[in-house]
């Protein structure tokens, strides 16, 4: 394994790793995590968010060995910044420099301060369910979603920039500037699911591995996820506009961010407007 | 009284498990199983890679001249460079996203692989396109319906997209890349930016108007551009 990175996680089911208390799996396990010395061409193998795209097994067996420092969630942190900051800038590109600017900031924000606040929440609803997770784990596992997810979006930014330079015209009519809203607006929705549903994926596969035997994972990853729609979709609506409105000044935060919340706009506003089909 | 000889059905073809570019393309339409083995188990070379990438561009011009012929001559011309140039932008621009998706997926595919999976998918296409450039060549001169020739390029095309997905899925009979649902995933990625840079790069199937070039510089949407020349064929 020490000579071929990114190759041996491949293709195999996933597996529960066994207690770190037992003599013989831990010495197999420190075999299975040795880092490998040298890299794969170009790319710095070694580098922490590269390893866990390539090779989950031994980042997996890493963190079950307790062998990730603070300095390495940095690392993911620092990642997660850059890649989101990256396609926050093209998602707003579109509308003004002023705005790209502005979302290459609140992008990040909105990943890592979503992260925060259920972490805790997230932690104690794992010792109810009896994962045997602590909150470090907990909190290494939720950074290696959100990690995930912002290698699928810095992986879709050439896609997404192609949309907006092509797709989308600065004026026209008012007809015409509606439709390229809604158009960006649902391109970036769906790659900003596609690498929701990653992160769901690593969520999984981290709790299959690190969870305690006979918990029940579809549960706890159901209700993380909860947690994780259900303050992730207030955080946005504070920090909105992402895309931006044609029909709005550009804003860092809109004035009215803080005076209701998302939920009372979706329950007060879209659904009786869906209900009296949209009159 | 002679017996009848029995009829024996063709030979399957059979590969010596050779790897040199022209055999690997040749095997693309027969046995392309044999490719994908190639790629998965790093028996290709980069060099396989370019191989497949200069065939798929010049399949694609050929399918673009006879689909551009629609519009006349000049358009035939210019359509010859412009759908091998929507084939390579996707390419590039989804490279990164085939890398990505196939890690997150549970396949890792190392640069080289991704390339050549990526340069083989193109030149399935163009592979399947050429086949059809004679059907298409045949109504682009017969007929002066652009809602008939929208209709059978992009059929021509479905059907090319069709056979890859095919051929990307065999991807999954290598032990290693069972987990293939990433590059499924990255395939639907890479037939939507084909739409838009065919849409970029309109257009296609007409010749160019005094006030539309040959490349416009309008901003639009796929569906929008589809929409609007189904509209303007009536």
């Amino acid at each position: 394994m020490d000579g071929e990175p990114g190759r041996c996680g491949a293709g195999v089911q996933p597996r529960r790793l066994t207690s770190p208390g037992c003599g013989s799996g831990l010495d197999s396990l420190e075999r299975r995590v040795r880092l490998p010395s040298r890299a794969c061409g170009f790319l710095p193998m070694n580098y922490l968010p590269f390893r866990l795209l390539n090779d989950r097994d031994t980042f997996w067996g890493l963190l079950w060995s307790r062998r990730l420092s603070g300095s390495d969630l940095l690392r993911l942190m620092v990642f997660i910044m850059v890649a989101c900051g990256v396609y926050g800038a093209i998602m707003a590109g579109w509308r003004s420099p002023r705005l790209s600017l502005y979302v290459a900031i609140k992008l990040p924000l909105l990943f890592l301060a979503t992260t925060a606040f259920v972490s805790v929440f997230n932690w104690m609803l794992g010792l109810v369910f009896r994962t045997g997770l602590d909150f470090r784990t907990t909190i290494w596992m939720v950074f290696s979603a959100m990690t995930l997810a912002s290698w699928i979006l810095i992986s879709l930014a050439p896609v997404s920039l192609l949309f907006m330079l092509s797709g989308v015209p600065a004026l026209g009519t008012e007809a015409e500037l509606q439709y390229a809203h809604n158009g960006i607006l649902v391109t970036h929705i769906l790659v900003l699911a596609l690498s929701g549903v990653s992160a769901l994926w690593v969520l999984r596969e981290g709790l299959v591995r690190l969870a305690a035997p006979g918990c029940p994972v579809g549960l706890v990853l159901l209700t993380w996820i909860g947690m994780f729609a259900f303050v992730g979709c207030q955080m946005g609506w504070i920090l909105r506009p992402f895309v931006g409105s044609p029909f709005y000044p550009v804003a860092f935060m809109r004035p009215d961010c803080l005076e209701r919340n998302f939920y009372e706009f979706v329950f007060g506003e879209v659904m009786p407007y869906l209900l009296q089909g949209g009159r | 009284m002679n017996e009848p000889t029995e009829i024996k059905p063709p030979p399957v073809p059979v590969f010596d498990g050779s790897t040199r570019p022209g055999v690997m393309l040749e095997a693309l339409l027969k046995a392309p199983e044999r490719v994908t083995d190639a790629i998965g188990k790093d028996r290709a070379s980069v060099r396989t890679g370019w191989f497949f990438l200069i065939g798929a561009l010049l399949f694609h011009a050929v399918f673009g001249a006879a689909m551009g012929l629609f519009g006349g001559a000049e358009a035939g011309l210019a359509s010859a460079f412009k759908a091998p140039l929507v084939g390579l932008f996707a390419l590039v621009l989804c490279f990164p996203s085939l890398y990505v998706f196939s890690s997150v997926g549970g396949a890792p595919l190392s640069l080289r692989q991704t390339f050549l999976t990526a340069t083989s998918c193109l030149a399935m296409i163009g592979l399947l396109l050429v086949g059809l450039a004679p059907v298409a060549w045949l109504f682009a001169v017969s007929t002066a319906s652009l809602r008939f020739m929208m209709i059978l390029v992009l059929v021509a095309w479905g059907i090319a997209v069709w056979f890859a997905r095919r051929y990307l899925n065999g991807i999954r009979l290598i032990p290693e890349f069972q987990q293939s649902g990433g590059i499924s995933c990255w395939f639907l990625v890479f037939v939507v930016v084909s739409l838009q840079m065919a849409t970029c790069l309109r257009p296609m199937l007409t010749a160019p108007t005094p006030e539309r070039g040959w490349l416009t510089s309008e901003k639009k949407f796929f569906m929008a551009h589809f929409s609007d020349c189904w509209e303007r064929g009536k």
